[in-house]
Parts: structure tokens; C-alpha cells; sequence
């Protein structure tokens, strides 16, 4: 599937480097708090200028800190996901790392661009090794793939919460990313009636009363 | 007719050089998350790092415009400082002595 990581980019991956964006964007959230702070007590001892440039001080000065105001949170919005997603890189890593020192004893390799076991070296299985080896690589692509995904979406969702629109206002952001469960076996979903009316064409809708 | 005088024309022009000074903290803070966001990203992969280098875009677009923002407010008050001390002899008298005192 286009989109999904590599074995070598799962080795490549940095769970440091995520935590280090995290922590930037939590510092970048503590300066804008006091550039807002800042523009507030600037306000507040001007809070007796009025008349027509006073109104228009404060009702320029109540955008500018809503901007400013709004900066201040981004961190809070992706906290979650990002912790999540250093679990997963770490784990990633490790169930890689531990899969190619598995192959290894069999002279087999786990390329850095493509899931599969290269066993050109060593054709032989005697102990039936390959087969497991195979599905523990394909369950760790999947992993892989699903972290690097919730981590993106965390990461849309910071990138909305700081945009500007066309405009100059602030750019209403995604909902917050949260880490999606595996839906479990047996979790019941209703049916859209117009699921329904698919599957049996001759129902027809009740009318509301 | 213009405004009456309802404001300390010299606590509005210090109120526009806190602003400034306040921009100019807040620049030097912004570029160095954007340089420190760069160099994190090395460790990022696949859709994921293309998510974080929208939003590296995105954070030096905003730093962009909220400095420019502040900046025009803080020229603004000070503008605005200058023209009433404009009417008022002794304010503009003050008003110099502190930009002078401010190196300005």
C-alpha cells in the first residue's frame, strides 16, 4: 500500500526525534503564553485610554491576543498521540531488531525495502522458522504503518491549530487525533438504513411520524 | 474635532516599545523552534514526516504573521503616542526625553 513504511525506515525512525518536536512545541506553547501575557499587561495599563484610538488599541489588541491566546495550546492537542507513538516506535523498533536477529541464525535477511525474509543465502528451513518469521514481519508492518498514520494525523491536527485561513483568521482545526483502538471481535456497529435497504432492497422506509 | 487627551501619551509610547521589545523576544524564540523542528525531523518517517514538514510550513507561516501583526500594533502605539504628544507641548517634551533616555 502506498504510504506504508519500510523496514529500513522503522529502523531509521527516532523516537528521540519525536519526543524533540514534542518538547518544541510545548516551549513554542510557553512563549507564546508570555507574548501573550505581555500584550495583556501592555492593555491592562493602558486600560484607561478611550476615545477613538483607545477603542481601536483595545479592539486590535483583543484580536491580536485571541491569535496569541490560541498558540498557547498546541502542545495539549497532540500530547497523547505523540506519547503513544513513541511507545510504538520503540516497540517497532525493538520486534524489528529482534526478527532480524532471529533470521539471522539461519543466514537470512531482513532487507531495509521490502517485508519479506531473504533466505537466497540459506534455502534451508529445518526447523520450520521461515513461516513464523514471515507473519511476525507482516503483524510488525501493519503495526509500523498504523503508528506512522495516528502519529500524521496528530500531526495534521497541530498543523490546522496554527494555520491562518485566506483571510488572516485563526483556521478551525481537525479534532484532536486520539489512538485509535483495534476494533474488538464482536463489537456491534448498526446498520445505516441505507446499508439496510441495500441488503434487502425490498425493505422500504418507515415514514416518520 | 479630535479626540480629548485620555491617555498618558508617554505611558502609550512605553506601552508600544514593550510590545516591540516583547516581538523581538518572541523572534529570536521562533527561529529557533523552527531550526530545532528541522533538525528533529531527520528522525521522522513516511506519512508522518510529511505531516511534520506541513507543519514546520505552517509554524514559520504563523511566526511570520503574528510578528508582522505585533509589530504593526507596537509602530501603531507609538505613532499613535507621537500624535498626542503632538497637541500637548509638555507631553512631547516627555515623550522625547523618554525616547531619547530609550535610544530611540
Amino acid at each position: 500500500m502506498a504510504g506504508d513504511l519500510t523496514p529500513g525506515q522503522v529502523r531509521r525512525w527516532d523516537a528521540s526525534a519525536i519526543q524533540q518536536v514534542f518538547q518544541v512545541v510545548k516551549n513554542r506553547d510557553g512563549t507564546y503564553k508570555d507574548f501573550g501575557d505581555t500584550l495583556g499587561s501592555v492593555q491592562q495599563q493602558l486600560s484607561d485610554w478611550d476615545g477613538e484610538a483607545g477603542d481601536a488599541f483595545h479592539q486590535e489588541m483583543g484580536h491580536h491576543r485571541a491569535h496569541i491566546d490560541s498558540q498557547g495550546r498546541v502542545s495539549s492537542g497532540i500530547a497523547a498521540a505523540v506519547e503513544q507513538a513513541e511507545t510504538d516506535v520503540n516497540a517497532c523498533k525493538a520486534e524489528l531488531a529482534a526478527i532480524t536477529e532471529a533470521a539471522a541464525k539461519y543466514r537470512w535477511e531482513i532487507p531495509d525495502g521490502v517485508w519479506m525474509v531473504d533466505y537466497v543465502h540459506n534455502p534451508n528451513d529445518p526447523d520450520g522458522a521461515l513461516h513464523p518469521l514471515e507473519q511476525r514481519l507482516a503483524a510488525l508492518k501493519v503495526k509500523a504503518t498504523s503508528a506512522d498514520h495516528e502519529l500524521a494525523q496528530a500531526m495534521h491536527y497541530a498543523c490546522g491549530h496554527v494555520q491562518l485561513d485566506s483571510h488572516g483568521h485563526e483556521a478551525a482545526p481537525e479534532p484532536p487525533a486520539a489512538p485509535a483502538p483495534a476494533p474488538a471481535a464482536g463489537d456491534y456497529h448498526p446498520l445505516t438504513a441505507e446499508q439496510l435497504q441495500q441488503i434487502v432492497p425490498s425493505l422500504t422506509p418507515m415514514p416518520r411520524s | 474635532m479630535a479626540d480629548p487627551l485620555n491617555v498618558d501619551p508617554v505611558a502609550v509610547h512605553c506601552g508600544g516599545n514593550h510590545v516591540a521589545s516583547a516581538v523581538q523576544d518572541a523572534a529570536v524564540a521562533f527561529a529557533r523552534y523552527e531550526a530545532d523542528l528541522v533538525e528533529a525531523a531527520s528522525g521522522w518517517m513516511g506519512q508522518s514526516a510529511q505531516a511534520l514538514a506541513e507543519f514546520i510550513t505552517a509554524v514559520s507561516e504563523r511566526h511570520a504573521a503574528d510578528h508582522a501583526a505585533a509589530a504593526a500594533l507596537s509602530e501603531k502605539m507609538i505613532e499613535a503616542a507621537t500624535q498626542y504628544a503632538g497637541t500637548d507641548a509638555e507631553g512631547a517634551q516627555r515623550v522625547a526625553a523618554i525616547a531619547d533616555a530609550m535610544g530611540l
